[in-house]
């Protein structure tokens, strides 16, 4: 197959060339240095910081899924002489069985709920900044199947079938659940508890009914955290090593073009600093109007800036909340200047170390995982990949 | 056997620290093991199975690594911000083990019974502790074990060598320049000599063996003329074969001489066998047509000459004399340390004399087996710089004669200790028919795959170590041990002529004093 595949490679060589020009190709070279701010960090490491990353994985058997989900938060404390004296890792996973539809999608969203709860968890441990990974304009929008129907008929639907008090129930037991890293290891996500009893008897319709509410779910922990945050003047800062973004490229360069904005001062840049501060001016996403969510996220913003911290280093993306009428005053450059010069003192190699070590943590291996699904004894059952020689 | 303190009880009761547990895929020869701090290679570790049995195994190979501080990361700085956030606490450590011996059956019978399965992923691995080893190692002189050294990674635990198994199946002792062959060598016929009354044969080539043990016959070899078989004369003159003439008037002076000899003194031998060949010259040079000798042999049979002149000149009355001993026992004499010092004669007579007693002596020893008179003892039989006398490519007369000895000295109780530091140029049969090895340091990969071709149980782990081994340390194999050990030799307590010169030492403490006399040239008016 491989000879193919050379012969397919050796015949569109220069159209793939071309192809991937147009990427790099950008009419705006000198637009997007008006939008890149030079800045030199001068590293302020912080007594303590956080570090919270999550990880899932599944396989597909005939007819349903067995998934893993990890989620860790890694506490550093302790600042004397440039090192951290004490370092503690707070730490969930489950593993469990879920059935098509949306499974993928349902898979990703158990994973941020598990790593928002961890976050929430450091910020008991007094812990000055939280470093999440990923971004959280991308937890707030997906599952992209909701976006495709409309969520408050499903919500209407939910509403019919388990009463009014399913969402109150969720929240009852977030709370209950969020007091310590033990409770949420017992129950990682509360809305299956909720639903527990129809999942044997699982339609189309039930799915995305159970997918409405776990979407509900992150969408309250999500608010528990940025509300925490607040509350205790500790910053949360998601950060993206890569990004599907058009942000910048869209609203100022108007141009009709495949570049990302993270391609866009990755290659056209070079120095560190960071880019012009970006602050959208409406919500993010008309939010389901169940426990005061609407409410709230009507006035979450996201500041959105690309960071650079040392030249010639990556490019990654920096999403801020901030909440109309109770974020600092200060200017926006002036934020993300603090925010670069912490980042410079916890990164090397131009990357947040307690999200490198975070990651590396909370990586589940596919190797480890099925080793895991072996030792469940049901390695009977069929993937359907064995007529390949696969699992 | 000697029983070492608690470890008569069962080992459950010995509480033994867990350094580990087993993980991955585990056979019935070695295991990786995760442990709490870095295994010592050479250390010994007991594996607890599922079943009850302990095994003992060794470690071969040893580990750290950290996933956050993979090869890839290139950036020193990346690697000290890691440090800041004290990386080190997610190192890991992991070893391999080789499994050696079920531990019931070797202390208690003192058989190496390897495992016939695997234990299982998660087993527990213990420290062996020094009383386990004791129990393992230390044996009773009066069972034919004498003392090599300790433990490298148990220094309190000696290690013995049975003497009946290095005899009946030879040893190797390799290692480079300076890193203890010769002290090895010193402690065992120290030990051998002085504790079990043995009889050792060294053939010293650089005449550096003193006082090796309480016992010692130095000897300055000596071969009567007449006793040299034709093979060797030839060895001495160096008549390669393709000096046919040469051989050819040699062997008929041989055999007219011997011919006759048989009624005559044997004294005269060389001169003799010189003044045959000066007739063949004279022979040769008759103009007659009555004469037997062709005038175009004269040269050869004039350089053949010349050749029996010079080992006239050089060797004769000193060590080629009629007056050399015709009693083997006066000559390798019973229970002491006997050295033939070689060290002022070339390699070919080096060669000759050599091969010439060791073959007597298989000789007297096979009679000896078969009950008629012949040598009364088994003999431990080293040889310095084996790659000389015993080379890979070249043809010796020591060669053949090694080569018997290591196919029927067994039979016959004849030892052969090997020593080297070119391993790779010692005759591949004699070597590996060495089932014992002393391996010091070892650097070349030459040597160390050559030795580890002529060795059943040296491992690749156990390859990689033998650069890394300080002076005095080694691995031991073979049967003359009880397990495969890394081993500090002891110092054999006295100075050994083969160590390096303390030259500056010597530079500074002498002194060059012109007395005013003339020097040899002036005088004689150069």
């Amino acid at each position: 197959m491989s000879s193919e595949l050379i012969a397919a490679a050796t015949r569109k060589k220069d159209e793939i060339i071309r192809k991937i020009e147009i990427f790099s190709r950008c009419e705006h070279l000198n637009d997007v240095r008006r939008f890149w701010i030079s800045y030199e960090p001068s590293p302020a490491a912080p007594e303590s910081v956080a570090g919270v990353d999550g990880s899932n994985i599944k396989v597909d058997f005939q007819g349903f899924t067995i998934y893993g989900v990890a989620a860790a938060a890694v506490l550093f404390r302790g600042l004397a002489n440039g090192k951290y004296e004490s370092a503690v890792t707070l730490s969930v996973a489950d593993i469990d069985v879920l059935s098509p539809p949306q499974v993928a999608e349902r898979v990703g969203l158990y994973r941020e709920v598990l790593e928002v709860k961890v976050a929430i968890q450091s910020m008991l441990s007094d812990v000055e900044y939280v470093l999440m990974d990923g971004s959280l304009r991308s937890m707030l929008i997906t599952p992209s199947p909701l976006n495709n129907i409309l969520l408050s008929t499903i919500l209407a639907r939910v509403s019919r079938e388990f009463g009014d008090e399913v969402f109150s129930n969720i929240e009852a037991r977030l709370t209950r659940t969020l007091r310590s890293i033990d409770a949420v290891r017992n129950c990682p996500i509360v809305t299956k508890e909720v639903t527990e009893p129809v999942v044997y008897d699982i339609d189309e319709s039930k799915s995305q009914m159970i997918t409405a509410l776990e979407y509900i779910e992150k969408l309250a922990v999500i608010r528990r955290l940025i509300s925490d945050a607040y509350l205790n003047n500790i910053p949360v800062l998601f950060i993206s090593k890569t990004s599907r973004s058009q942000t910048y490229v869209k609203r100022f360069f108007k141009g009709k073009t495949p570049v990302t904005d993270i391609m866009l001062f990755q290659y056209l840049t070079r120095e560190s600093g960071f880019s012009k501060p970006y602050l959208e001016d409406k919500p993010i996403k008309e939010m389901p109007k169940v426990l005061g969510l609407r409410e709230f996220y009507d006035k979450l913003r996201i500041l959105l800036t690309y960071v650079r911290l040392g030249t010639g280093e990556h490019v990654f993306k920096v999403e801020i909340p901030y909440i109309i009428g109770s974020s600092a005053t200060n200017t926006l450059e002036s934020v993300v200047r603090d925010v670069v010069d912490i980042l410079k003192s916890v990164s090397g190699d131009g990357y947040p170390y307690p999200l490198y070590e975070a990651h590396h943590i909370t990586y589940l291996s596919r190797e480890a995982f099925i080793n895991i699904v072996n030792a469940l004894g049901i390695t009977h059952l069929l993937t359907g990949r064995e007529v390949l020689g696969e699992y | 056997m000697m029983e070492s303190k608690g470890v008569g009880k069962d080992l459950n009761e010995l509480k033994l620290n867990e350094i580990g547990r087993v993980i991955g895929e585990t056979s019935h020869t070695g295991i990786y093991f995760t442990a709490v701090r870095p295994p010592r290679v050479g250390e010994y570790i007991i594996v607890e199975y599922h079943d009850g049995e302990y095994v003992l195994g060794i470690v071969e190979l040893s580990k750290i690594g950290n996933p956050l501080v993979s090869s890839s990361t290139a950036q020193v700085d990346t690697i000290a911000k890691a440090e800041a956030f004290g990386v080190g606490r997610h190192d890991y450590m992991v070893g391999y083990a080789r499994l050696l011996a079920k531990l019931s059956k070797l202390i208690k019978e003192g058989k190496a019974e390897t495992p016939k399965y695997p234990p299982r992923p998660a087993a527990k691995v213990l420290e062996a502790s020094d009383d386990v080893l004791r129990a393992v190692f230390v044996k009773r002189s009066t069972d034919g074990w004498v003392r090599l050294g300790n433990l490298v990674n148990h220094p309190n635990v000696p290690v013995y060598v049975n003497v009946k198994a290095m005899v009946n199946r030879h040893l190797a002792i390799l290692a480079i320049t300076g890193a203890g062959k010769s002290n090895a060598v010193a402690v065992l016929v120290k030990r051998i000599v002085d504790e079990l009354n043995g009889t050792v044969l060294i053939i010293d080539m650089h005449s550096e063996y003193g006082s090796v043990a309480s016992r010692v016959n130095r000897v300055r070899p000596t071969v009567n003329p007449a006793d040299l078989t034709l093979g060797e004369y030839y060895r001495l003159l160096g008549l390669e074969p393709k000096a046919s003439k040469q051989r050819l008037y040699l062997r008929k002076a041989y055999s007219e001489i011997r011919s006759k000899s048989a009624t005559k003194k044997t004294e005269q031998f060389l001169d003799m066998l010189i003044n045959k060949v000066e007739e063949y010259l004279q022979l040769s040079e008759r103009r007659d047509k009555s004469k037997k000798i062709p005038s175009n042999d004269r040269g050869s049979i004039a350089d053949l000459l010349l050749k029996l002149y010079d080992l006239r000149d050089r060797y004769g009355g000193r060590v080629l004399s009629p007056e050399a001993p015709l009693k083997l026992t006066s000559i390798i004499k019973v229970g002491h340390a006997n050295i033939f010092q070689l060290g002022e004669v070339d390699e070919e007579v080096a060669d000759v004399i050599t091969s010439h007693y060791l073959r007597r002596l298989l000789d007297e020893r096979k009679r000896d087996r078969a009950g008629s008179h012949g040598y009364p003892v088994p003999v431990l039989l080293v040889i310095e710089e084996a790659h000389v006398l015993i080379p890979r490519k070249r043809v010796t007369l020591t060669k053949e004669v090694v080569a018997r000895i290591a196919r029927e000295g067994r039979k016959f109780g004849v030892g052969l200790c090997l020593v080297s530091q070119r391993p790779k140029n010692i005759d591949d049969n004699a070597l590996s028919q060495t089932n014992n090895k002393i391996i010091l340091k070892l650097v070349e990969p030459g040597d160390q795959k050559y030795v580890q071709s002529a060795s059943e149980t040296l491992s690749d782990e156990l390859l990689e170590l033998l650069p890394s081994l300080n002076t005095g340390e080694a691995v031991v194999l073979g049967l003359m041990t009880p397990l495969p050990a890394l081993v500090k030799i002891d110092k054999a307590g006295w100075k050994l002529g083969g160590g390096d010169l303390p030259v500056h030492e010597i530079w500074l403490n002498s002194r060059y004093d012109d007395d005013g006399s003339e020097d040899f040239y002036t005088e004689i008016g150069i």
